[in-house]
C-alpha cells in the first residue's frame, strides 16, 4: 500500500520533469512559423491516470521549475497566471479521470477517446484563459492607454496554446491505443 | 546540456552568490512589487542605480546580462514603439494620421524600458547566482507556513527536487532516442503535419516507458531506504540564515523608503 503512494510521488515528479524537458525541446516548427511542444502531454497523461489533484500538482511543479530555469517575472500577478495557474490548470483534464478509466477498463475505446478529448480541451482552454489574463496584466502596465490589450494577449497566447492542446489530444488518443497498460495503476 | 543541469547559474564566490537563496528570492519578489512605486525620473533613477549596484556585486560580466536581456529585446522594442507612436499628451512633436509622437509618449517609453530591463536584470541576478536546486529549496522553505493549512509542503518539495534532478537525465534520454530513430531513417522535421505527428510516437513511447521505469525503480529504492511519506526529514543541503541575509532585507527597506519619499517630487 505504501509503495503505491511513494510511486505516485515519484511518478508525479518524473512526469513533471518530462513536461519541462518538452517545454525546451522544440520538436518541429509549424508551417506558419510557431513552434509546437509536447509540454501538455505528460500532465494530461498523469491527470487522466490519477485525477485532478495529482495532475494539478504536476502542472504546478512544471510551472515553478520552468520559472526557476529562467522564466520571466514581470509582475507578481503575471507570474501567478503565466507560470503557476496556467500549468496547474492543465490538470483539470483530471475531472474526466474516473470516466476515462472506466471506459478503458470496459474496452470502450470510443468513450475513452471522448473523455480524452474533453479532458484535453478543458485543460487547454483553462490554461489559455490563464495565459490570456497574464497577458492582460502584463500589457496593462506597458501598453498605451486605449489599445486593445485583450486582443494582443488573445492572439499571442492562442498562437501556441491551441496547437499544443490539439497536438496533445491527438498524441494521447494514439497512446491509449498503443500502450493502454500505461494508464492502469500498478 | 549544462543549461539543464545548472539553469543559467554561473559559478562564483561573490557577495551575492553567498547570500541565502531565500533572501535573494524574497528580494527579487520585493523588487518586482517595489518597481510599481516608481513614477518619475528620481524614482526610476534610484531603481537603475540599485539594479546596477546589485549586478556589480555579482562580479559577473555585463556580457552575460546582455544575453539575459536579449530574448526579451523584441518585446521591449514592440512595447516601446507602441508607446511612442500612440501615446499623446504634453508637447506634440509629430502628428501624422493616428500616429503622434509626443512628449508623454517618449517619457513613458523611457520609463517602460527602464522598468522592463531592471526587472529582467534582477531576475537574471537571482538565476545567475543561485543553482536551480537552491532556488527550489528556497521556494519550498518559504512555503512552509502553508503547513498550517495542511498543504503537504514536504512532499511538494520532494517532488520538486526529484523533478529537477531528472530533467537532465530525461533530456539526454529524449535526445538519445531521437538520434536512434533518426539513425533508422526517421525524420522529425519533414513532411506534412500528419507525418510529423506520426514521427513523434516512436520517440514518445520509449521515452514514456523509460520514464515509468525510472519512477518505479525510484519508488522501490526509496521504500527500501525506508522513506516515509509525511514524516519529518533532515536535509542534505541546509539553508542557513546569516546576518548578511538580514542586511539584504534592510537594503530593500531603505529602497522602499527612498521610493516613497522621492515619488512625491
Amino acid at each position: 500500500m505504501m509503495t503505491t503512494k511513494v510511486q505516485l510521488l515519484t511518478e508525479t515528479a518524473i512526469m513533471s520533469a518530462l513536461a519541462i524537458v518538452f517545454n525546451y525541446l522544440v520538436l518541429f516548427q509549424m508551417p506558419q512559423g510557431g513552434s509546437v511542444s509536447l509540454t501538455f502531454v505528460p500532465i494530461i497523461l498523469l491527470s487522466l491516470k490519477y485525477g485532478l489533484l495529482t495532475g494539478s500538482i504536476s502542472g504546478l511543479i512544471t510551472g515553478v521549475i520552468s520559472l526557476v530555469f529562467g522564466g520571466y517575472f514581470l509582475n507578481p500577478i503575471q507570474v501567478l497566471f503565466d507560470y503557476i495557474l496556467a500549468f496547474a490548470l492543465i490538470g483539470l483534464a483530471g475531472i474526466f479521470s474516473a470516466q476515462f478509466k472506466k471506459a478503458l477498463k470496459q474496452k470502450q475505446s470510443k468513450k475513452a477517446g471522448f473523455t480524452v478529448i474533453m479532458g484535453g480541451l478543458v485543460g487547454g482552454i483553462f490554461s489559455l484563459i490563464s495565459h490570456f489574463l497574464a497577458g492582460i496584466f502584463f500589457y496593462q502596465s506597458f501598453a498605451p492607454e486605449g489599445q486593445p490589450v485583450w486582443l494582443y494577449s488573445l492572439v499571442y497566447n492562442s498562437s501556441y496554446v491551441i496547437p499544443d492542446t490539439i497536438l496533445a489530444i491527438i498524441i494521447v488518443l494514439i497512446l491509449i491505443n498503443r500502450i493502454p497498460s500505461f494508464f492502469i495503476k500498478s | 546540456m549544462d543549461r539543464f543541469l545548472l539553469g543559467q547559474y554561473i559559478y562564483g564566490n561573490s557577495y551575492v552568490h553567498r547570500l541565502d537563496p531565500r533572501a535573494k528570492l524574497l528580494g527579487t519578489f520585493a523588487f518586482i512589487i517595489l518597481i510599481f512605486l516608481a513614477n518619475n525620473f528620481w524614482t526610476y533613477g534610484v531603481i537603475v542605480l540599485f539594479t546596477l549596484f546589485a549586478a556589480y556585486m555579482t562580479k559577473i560580466s555585463a556580457k552575460i546580462y546582455w544575453q539575459g536581456l536579449r530574448p526579451m529585446l523584441w518585446l521591449m522594442i514592440f512595447t516601446v514603439t507602441l508607446q511612442i507612436l500612440f501615446t499623446s499628451g504634453g508637447d506634440i512633436y509629430l502628428k501624422w494620421g493616428i500616429i503622434t509622437i509626443s512628449q508623454y509618449g517618449i517619457i513613458n517609453s523611457i520609463f517602460i524600458l527602464v522598468r522592463l530591463s531592471t526587472i529582467i536584470f534582477m531576475s537574471t541576478i537571482l538565476t545567475i547566482t543561485t543553482p536551480p536546486m537552491l532556488i527550489a529549496d528556497a521556494f519550498a522553505s518559504l512555503l512552509k507556513p502553508l503547513k498550517k493549512v495542511k498543504f503537504p509542503v514536504d512532499q511538494f518539495s520532494m517532488i520538486c527536487s526529484i523533478a529537477l534532478r531528472f530533467v537532465p537525465t530525461l533530456m539526454e534520454t529524449a535526445t538519445k532516442i531521437m538520434n536512434a530513430q533518426r539513425a533508422r531513417g526517421a525524420s522529425f522535421n519533414d513532411g506534412n503535419i500528419i507525418k510529423r505527428i506520426k514521427s513523434i510516437i516512436p520517440m514518445l513511447i520509449p521515452l514514456l516507458i523509460n520514464s515509468m521505469k525510472i519512477a518505479i525503480d525510484l519508488a522501490e529504492s526509496m521504500t527500501a531506504r525506508n522513506y516515509q511519506l509525511g514524516e519529518p526529514r533532515t536535509q542534505f543541503r541546509r539553508l542557513r540564515w546569516h546576518k548578511t541575509d538580514l542586511y539584504v532585507l534592510y537594503y530593500f527597506a531603505i529602497l522602499t523608503l527612498l521610493l516613497i519619499v522621492l515619488r512625491r517630487f
